[in-house]
């Protein structure tokens, strides 16, 4: 029986650059119950014919072609069209969009409902960067995808010019916000999908610090806005429900002498860290309350970042040490039931000292799944914490784009929906 | 029944009598004979054997008498789904046997092996299996160019030249991936690697 015994020969060489001779020689395949047609007479047409080849190319084809084995449709056209689409949501959603060039119904696949149940059912493609660089003129946005080390520029040009900040991203949803005109907006959008919808106003016309979350199992999302940026204390916390499509009032939070830009989301409870003194307010999303949490923040703390990590665990990260010598960067876990701050790692000093020249160079940091990424500002670097394996990592192949960049973790899916 | 002179493929390290009753009932570990498409029969550990969602609920519903028949499946392709459920079946799902084997199981598999495997384990209602093999599949095709793909699947490219030209307009923009190079050069991967009149 005539078989191929390398499956990986059928990709030609590995560049990617057409040698359809080779791939072509090495298609040797069969009928479905795996015997030989060998009937001498029969030339079989080669149904994918390429396009544009002229006829002196098609017939030195078939003079490659082993005089023994004919060829026979791929058995591959024979895959039912549900098992074909379990192939194609496994491939990388980035990789997907040069498939739709094959036919037209694979143009249509991404849109398929078979694809996409599919697609929602197996593992996350991996952790990506998404980054948002803006100036008057133009914006660009670019995704980072960790496992395949590559950037993909997304065209964004629906993304309207009062677009300025960018909120987050959640289970494959991006939100942005700014002022346009004298109204303050919230804009959601699936970058795969290029669907985007502008939500509805708040009650409340003011700059918000925002949350948006996710919810994959009711498919819904929710934005949460807590504090006021220039420290109104008047104003209740807003949350905005795409089940209702609309926003609610809830509790004005608690008192605080100032806050902090530094909010994670983490098992239905929005952190917010406040500033003088450092300490930590907590809401839940159920309750629509506000609480207190009187966890200890470490001494001489500086910079303070909330990090969501996965199942309920909560980051702060930041320097310790006022003086650029002895400074060192640390990360903290909260210890939920004694309500204390725990230290679980320290960042080595090659990598605190290759990220920050100076000791007060700015720097962003941001998680996902316990995943914590610190970028450079300046530099456009990108290191990366794996908490569970307690590994420390540069980020390949992701410099400059991070220059002067919102960042922030990114999932790309194609199911999650704007409404 | 018993008395019948019966093809049983024996697997390996199971001892077995020449006449074997078709599935132990007293025995504690419980055998299921499961026959091929060509009448070949296999004598499987129930608990492998339930490696099948399909399989599974034909034990739980009384199928006790005789051999299983799967039409659908032959005999060297079930042999191999049965090595894949001795390696699975209760093990734990980070198990690096489990994990090495899975890697040489893609590895070795004859394209029309991982094709049938895939039916296969569509029609036995095996889940990891068919994740395994479309994975192994979906990892194939995303090294191809559309040229390579479009012979792959034995597929006819129904574009018009306008139509084509539209959509290799909209994948220009996604495709446009800048890769950085080990000295930092960047340098754009263009394109869909069209091969193009």
């Amino acid at each position: 029986m005539v078989g191929i015994r390398d499956f990986g020969s059928l990709l030609g060489p590995k560049n990617g650059s057409s040698n359809d001779n080779e791939y072509l020689k090495n298609t040797i395949v069969m009928a479905r119950n795996g015997v030989r047609n060998t009937s001498p007479s029969r030339q079989k047409v080669i149904k994918t014919k390429p396009r544009g080849f002229d006829e002196e190319t098609v017939a030195t084809f078939s003079k490659i072609i082993h005089p023994d084995v004919q060829m026979e449709d791929s058995i591959w056209g024979l895959l039912p069209e549900d098992l074909l689409n379990e192939v194609l949501a496994r491939v990388p959603p980035f990789l997907l969009f040069r498939l739709r060039s094959v036919c037209k119904r694979w143009n249509s696949v991404l849109y398929d409902s078979s694809f996409l149940k599919f697609h929602s059912q197996v593992p996350s493609h991996g952790p990506c960067l998404l980054t948002f660089w803006k100036n008057a003129q133009t914006h660009q946005c670019s995704v980072f995808s960790l496992p395949l080390k590559t950037w993909y520029k997304i065209p964004f040009r629906f993304l309207p010019d009062w677009a300025f900040w960018l909120v987050g991203s959640s289970g494959g949803l991006v939100c942005f916000s700014g002022f346009d005109g004298l109204s303050f907006k919230t804009l959601v959008c699936n970058p795969l999908t290029q669907a985007w919808r502008v939500l509805p106003s708040m009650h409340y016309n003011q700059q918000r610090q925002l949350v948006m979350v996710v919810n994959r199992t009711d498919r819904s999302f929710k934005v949460i806005a807590a504090s006021d940026i220039y420290g109104d204390k008047t104003l209740p916390t807003e949350v905005y429900d795409s089940k209702l499509d609309r926003w609610s009032l809830h509790q004005i939070m608690p008192a605080v002498n100032l806050c902090s830009s530094k909010m994670a989301f983490c098992d239905s409870r929005l952190y917010l860290e406040t500033l003088s003194p450092l300490g930590l307010m907590m809401y839940k999303v159920d309750t629509g309350q506000w609480e207190h949490i009187p966890a200890k923040f470490p001494r001489s703390l500086l910079d303070g970042y909330l990090v969501a990590g996965a199942q309920k665990r909560l980051f702060l990260v930041g320097r310790i040490g006022l003086y650029s010598t002895l400074q060192s960067m640390r990360i903290w876990e909260l210890d939920h039931a004694k309500t204390v701050w725990v230290e679980i790692s320290r960042m080595p000093p090659k990598y605190f000292r290759a990220l920050l020249r100076l000791s007060a160079e700015r720097f962003e940091c941001f998680g996902q799944d316990n995943l914590i990424c610190f970028t450079s500002w300046n530099q456009g670097k990108g290191l990366l914490y794996d908490v569970d394996r307690k590994v420390w990592s540069w980020i390949a192949g992701c410099a400059l784009q991070l220059c002067n960049s919102q960042v922030c973790f990114y999932e790309p899916r194609f199911d999650t929906s704007v409404n | 029944m018993a008395s019948e002179a019966v093809a049983v493929k024996i697997q390996e390290g199971v001892a077995v009598d020449a006449v074997v009753p078709a599935a132990s009932e007293t025995s504690a570990q419980r055998k299921i004979l499961l026959k091929s498409v060509e009448g070949e029969e296999f004598l499987v550990d129930e608990l492998f054997a339930r490696g099948s969602k399909m399989i599974s609920n034909m034990i739980d519903d009384g199928f006790t008498e005789g051999a299983i028949p799967l039409p659908n499946v032959t005999a060297p392709v079930l042999s191999k789904v049965v090595e894949y459920w001795k390696h699975h079946v209760g093990k734990s799902e980070t198990d690096k046997d489990a994990r090495e084997f899975d890697r040489a199981f893609v590895k070795d598999a004859s394209s029309s092996v991982l094709f049938d495997i895939i039916m296969a384990a569509n029609y036995l209602d095996c889940k990891p299996l068919l994740d395994l093999a479309c994975q192994a599949v979906a990892d194939a095709i995303r090294d191809m160019n559309v040229e390579q793909v479009r012979g792959f699947f034995g597929i006819t490219n129904d574009f018009t030249p306008e139509e084509e030209a539209a959509v290799l307009e909209e994948n220009r923009e996604w495709s446009n991936a800048l890769t950085v190079t080990g000295n930092g050069q960047k340098e754009s991967n263009e394109g869909g690697n069209i091969v193009l009149p």
